[in-house]
């Protein structure tokens, strides 16, 4: 459960020779009634890259004054070349309208984490997983 | 100092060294390209000169040097879209929109230079384009689309 949404996420990857490279993700959600089935897919697929982003390279420290990252040199976001090919699949069980924004996001890191697993042998416990694995 | 932005002539008093996205967005209310970091990371501020894409926060006024500077504003012809827009309309590409005309700027700038791109080519061109909602998928097919207008027109 993601959010009151139950969703899927699973994340396909390579363990090449400069790093791990992330060739496909599969994302289904089921919440409940769509409105808007263009925008309900988009949602969920920015939800899965965004999570990428904080799997994998995103982290926020503090010193005295407040984050020592005060810009997207030292804040990386998934780039475009870093992404995925996504496929999403939208179920509509669910009683009720359930949110699209947010349910995308938790599953990505954990996907991600099992996919490092299946190709290298390697559990993450900590993020993010650049401090552990290297990523092209 | 004197500038060209869509084809139409300014005259700003201003300092050489501000960045040409204060004087588009402050000086001349050209408010399409958008101030993300400042230090060329996001490429929301992405405008052309002579056609070619340009991070607007990088370049100070005084080294534009006659070029002429095309904002998203300027992009189309008057009464009918770019290609790349219209591609980025039927993929429904934009979530909240902020990185979008940055986007959009740098994609039609590519396609200018590299006709039939491949997936290769869109991830090397369009990667200094950060996008926070993650529209990437349909950057990359809005892009392919696009290309295809573009040969067929």
């Amino acid at each position: 459960m993601s959010f009151g949404v139950p969703t899927a996420q699973v994340v396909e990857v390579t363990n090449t020779e400069f790093g791990i490279r992330l060739d496909r993700a599969y994302i289904v959600a089921d919440v409940g009634l769509v409105l808007d089935p263009v925008n309900a897919e988009a949602q969920l697929f920015g939800g899965l890259i965004y999570a990428l982003s904080h799997a994998i390279n995103s982290e926020l420290t503090y010193g005295d004054y407040g984050p020592l990252q005060t810009n997207y040199h030292a804040y990386e976001g998934l780039r475009l070349y870093q992404t995925p090919e996504i496929e999403v699949k939208i179920l509509e069980n669910m009683p009720g309208i359930r949110g699209v924004g947010e349910p995308g996001v938790p599953p990505a890191a954990p996907a991600l984490g099992n996919a490092i697993f299946a190709a290298t042998g390697q559990r993450i416990r900590e993020m993010p997983f650049n401090k552990h694995i290297n990523f092209v | 100092m004197q500038l060209t932005v869509n084809g139409n002539e300014h005259e700003v008093d201003v300092t050489p060294d501000m960045p040409l996205l204060w004087v588009l967005r402050d000086e001349l209310n050209i408010t399409g390209p958008k101030y993300g970091c400042g230090i060329a990371q996001c490429g929301a501020c992405t405008v052309h000169v002579d056609g070619v894409a340009v991070r607007s926060c990088q370049l100070a006024i005084g080294d534009l040097a006659g070029g002429e500077v095309t904002t998203i504003e300027g992009l189309a012809e008057p009464d009918s879209l770019h290609a790349v827009q219209e591609a980025w309309i039927e993929h429904q590409v934009a979530q909240c929109g902020y990185c979008q005309s940055g986007q959009i700027m740098q994609a039609a700038s590519f396609l200018d230079l590299n006709p039939e791109p491949t997936d290769e080519d869109i991830d090397a061109a369009m990667s200094a384009n950060l996008c926070r909602c993650g529209t990437y998928p349909r950057i990359r097919a809005a892009i392919h689309a696009a290309a295809k207008k573009l040969q067929e027109a």
